[in-house]
């Protein structure tokens, strides 16, 4: 080992590029030796893996500053401050994967009953092209929406009948009819969405926050990922850590996921036979002989591997801390019902959410899959809505009550919206929606977004955007300027560019819908 | 404007106007012992009379094969009531076998208990919002002299001090969420030198106890306190009117009780405060 580390070109190896250094390229060895020497090369070559294993489980993202005596550069990782004061704190993305349907759920559209079955007009299509899933339709027969709508709250938006539970706090949103995307399949529109483009390897938006702010609590990861148990097994949607991922940004900004079944974490508890003290002394070893070789080469990556160390070693105790819900009121479970028992359920995570939030993670991302609703979507939705209103619900007055609402960001959407006209045959009871990139909807509420209002407007068909239209790039400034950040300045530079969140292309703070 | 906020919640929380303190009543605290004593002999874990059980809250809501005996918020239309206020003659009286009929205060609980969506335990939410929007204060000195002294005095302290921006006078965030059991009322003393570039104190969940009110209220730009889930009671309470600047004030979790409550309504500058208590001390004694 020691030749390994006394040899600069060798030490380059063991991790980040080349070969390994193996029995045949050393001078002949005694057999009894060059068998400890294959031992020891496979134990280096775990851990080395090993380490690479963790930052791949994401068991990352740290804290945005660690103790200095940790770091032979205690600068590297010092948090960005934000460039005016922020009016949140925390965000949690509430992420409907599939792209849940505008119609049906808060772009209201009265005038489509008398529709029913009528050939969506030239004109407003406009020529799109289509997807393949429903380009060669003969008739594209006008589907309106088979849930009700009515005004709700003071402010008297209209509320879909999908939504009762969340419809008591209607005068707490924000909702935004004029969102649109390039992108028209999930992949891509997805990637858009979490990264801000559609080829892989960008950061996350909670990278980019876990990048500029740092940490609140360095005990536990700044960005937290959970996917939800699916209420059917239909329309679903793969997911992957590429759409939390730090990207080119340190792999210590990519998110933790937490795990419903088993462990919440993997790797993190000790192995059988293995006390606390002795992990402590194996990574305050390990720390060692990282800090000897950043001195050496000075890669900084080094430093992010050291501080994951001990991110991972301090949540052996702060996620059993976290995952402990025996400490939660009768009145918890009230609100948020008894899915909220059963791990890895949307209302489980809801709860995870408030948890992580009032413990100080800055972004928290829960998936909910199945939206993606081409045929049978009536029947579907009503499952899919009656699975999360509740939990939506329950956040959202969980967070009021406890006074977190005010610095805590909630937002709610999907990667695109879905068209008006039917794919495959049309019922007034039964019919499909295809992918519609041109307008969806969202909501966000709290940390400093203004309560009680609809933005955006889309034409009578919900097909096109007629008033503030709002792309991707706006909404991820908006999100940015709510964390105080001016999103042309939270930069990274990288294949000599300054990197953003919102790219090159120009991006609009939508002012008026904050406070 | 101050109100008192109503979850809508049916059977979870009742919301509790100071005024209307000790009229609530929830199911652990009054029901379920008059219905043990008077109902469980024949509605119970051994009989089900009537198809009925009355032996846990989920049971009482439940009701019979032929539906729920408790509407909600109206006593006159639930069969439980409805049966208790019958002529004690009459074939459907409850209890049933010629035993004693519940006393009137007993039966006028259980009237103003389903009145109250017959919550099982009380939690109340207090939250006054006296101006919905915030105001911008122009907050502290600037903070580029201290902040090096003072960020290495918390971080002695085993807590933060962070820039809330790169304004300098933006001022300081006191940041416990790391490890909030490290702030101890001692830990706050020490800090109070560099008081006046501090903004933020989010001391939830934090060891801080009403000892600690005495230095706070001397932090004269503190914009936002967070005292929620720590050990704070009534006493020093009213000492926070020195605070000229505070806007968000959250007491939810506390040990703060009805006067501790009346006193934080009339600090005037607060725009917002949060009380959101599980069945608080002091308030529910009857
Ligand atoms: C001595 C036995 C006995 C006791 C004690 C008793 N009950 Fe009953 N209860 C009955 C019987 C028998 C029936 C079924 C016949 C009927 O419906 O009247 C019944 C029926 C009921 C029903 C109607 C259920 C339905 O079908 O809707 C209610 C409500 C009820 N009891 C409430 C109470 C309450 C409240 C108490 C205590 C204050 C109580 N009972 C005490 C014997 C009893």
């Amino acid at each position: 080992m020691n030749h390994t580390l006394n040899d600069p070109n060798v030490a380059l190896c063991s991790d980040h590029c080349g070969e390994h250094p193996n029995v045949a390229n050393l001078p002949e060895l005694p057999l009894s030796l060059q068998k400890e020497w294959l031992e020891l090369e496979t134990r280096r070559h775990f851990l080395g893996r090993g380490t690479k294993a963790l930052a791949w489980a994401g068991l990352a993202s740290i804290i945005g500053r660690t103790a200095p005596h940790l770091l032979a550069d205690p600068t590297a990782l010092l948090p960005q401050t934000p460039h005016f004061a922020p009016k949140a704190k925390r965000a949690i993305y509430l992420f409907m994967a599939g792209a849940p349907s505008q119609l049906e759920t808060f772009d209201y559209k009265p005038n489509l009953a008398d529709q029913f079955n009528k050939d969506l007009p030239e004109s407003v299509r406009g020529g799109q092209v289509l997807t393949g899933m429903s380009s060669g339709q003969a008739h594209f027969p006008v589907a309106p929406s088979f849930a009700k709508f009515s005004r709700q709250g003071k402010s008297g938006m209209w509320m879909s009948e999908m939504f009762p539970e969340l419809s008591k706090v209607t005068d707490d949103l924000c909702i935004i009819k004029s969102l649109y995307t390039e992108a028209i399949n999930h992949e891509p529109a997805i990637l858009t969405m979490t990264t801000g483009n559609m080829f892989p390897g960008r950061p996350s938006v909670g990278a980019w926050l876990a990048y500029g702010l740092g940490a609140m609590n360095e005990e536990l990861p700044t960005f937290v990922v959970m996917t939800s148990k699916m209420p059917q097994k239909q329309n679903v949607q793969a997911l992957s850590n590429r759409l939390w991922s730090s990207g080119f940004l340190s792999p210590e900004y990519s998110a933790v996921q937490l795990r419903s079944g088993g462990e919440p974490v993997l790797y993190l508890k000790d192995p059988k036979g293995v006390t606390s003290d002795i992990r402590r002394t194996v990574i305050s070893g390990v720390n060692d002989l990282n800090r000897q070789l950043y001195e050496k080469i000075g890669d900084p990556e080094i430093n992010t591997r050291i501080a994951q160390y001990e991110m991972a070693f301090r949540m052996q105790t702060s996620v059993p801390e976290l995952t402990d819900m025996s400490d939660e009121p009768a009145s918890t479970w009230e609100l948020y019902g008894p899915d909220a028992k059963e791990p890895g359920t949307f209302a489980y995570n809801c709860l995870m959410a408030r948890r992580l939030a009032e413990r100080g993670v800055r972004f928290s991302q829960i998936f909910l899959r199945s939206w993606d609703m081409h045929g049978g979507l009536p029947g579907s939705m009503r499952v899919l809505c009656g699975n999360s209103d509740r939990a939506t619900y329950a956040l959202m007055t969980d967070l009021k009550r406890r006074g977190m609402l005010d610095d805590t960001l909630v937002i709610w959407g999907g990667e695109f919206g879905r068209t008006v006209y039917s794919q495959g045959t049309l019922k007034p009871d039964n019919y499909g929606r295809d992918h519609h990139p041109r307008c969806f909807s969202m909501w966000m509420a709290g940390g400093g977004v203004k309560p009680g209002m609809s933005y955006g407007q889309t034409d009578d068909f919900s097909y096109n955007i007629v008033k503030d239209p709002v792309h991707v790039r706006d909404l991820h400034a908006t999100i940015l300027k709510l964390f105080g950040f001016d999103h042309t300045k939270l930069t990274f530079k990288f294949q000599g560019l300054e990197q953003r969140l919102t790219g090159v292309l120009p991006a609009r703070v939508i002012n008026d819908i904050l406070v | 404007m101050i109100y008192w906020s109503k979850i809508s919640l049916p059977l979870a929380i009742a919301s509790v106007c100071l005024s209307l303190q000790a009229e609530t009543a929830s199911y652990t605290h009054d029901i379920s012992p008059v219905i043990e004593k008077n109902c469980i002999s024949c509605h119970g874990p051994k009989k089900q009379k009537g198809g009925l059980r009355l032996d846990s809250y989920s049971f009482v809501l439940q009701g019979t094969e032929d539906g729920p005996i408790v509407k909600l918020g109206n006593a006159q239309d639930s069969e439980l009531y409805r049966r208790l206020t019958l002529h004690p003659g009459d074939d459907d009286f409850m209890p049933a076998g010629g035993k004693p009929p519940l006393k009137a205060h007993e039966i006028e609980l259980i009237k103003q208990w389903i009145a109250a969506s017959a919550p099982e335990k009380l939690a109340f939410e207090f939250v006054a919002v006296k101006k919905s929007v915030l105001v911008a204060k122009q907050a502290a000195p600037d903070y580029r002299p201290k902040i090096k002294e003072a960020s290495a005095k918390a971080e002695s302290l085993g807590v933060r001090l962070v820039p809330r921006s790169s304004i300098p006078t933006d001022g300081l965030v006191l940041r416990t969420a790391s490890n909030p059991k490290r702030c101890t009322d001692a830990v706050i003393e020490q800090l109070s030198s560099y008081s006046d570039l501090i903004v933020e104190a989010e001391l939830s969940r934090t060891a801080v106890t009403s000892k600690s009110l005495a230095h706070l209220s001397k932090w004269k730009n503190l914009q936002l306190l967070d005292l929620s889930y720590t050990h704070v009671s009534d006493d020093y309470i009213d000492s926070l009117a020195q605070l000229k600047d505070l806007q968000s004030l959250n007491i939810s979790g506390t040990q703060i009780g009805k006067d501790g409550l009346a006193k934080v309504n009339k600090l005037t500058s607060v725009a917002r405060v949060w009380a959101f208590m599980e069945a608080p001390a002091g308030l529910l004694k009857k």
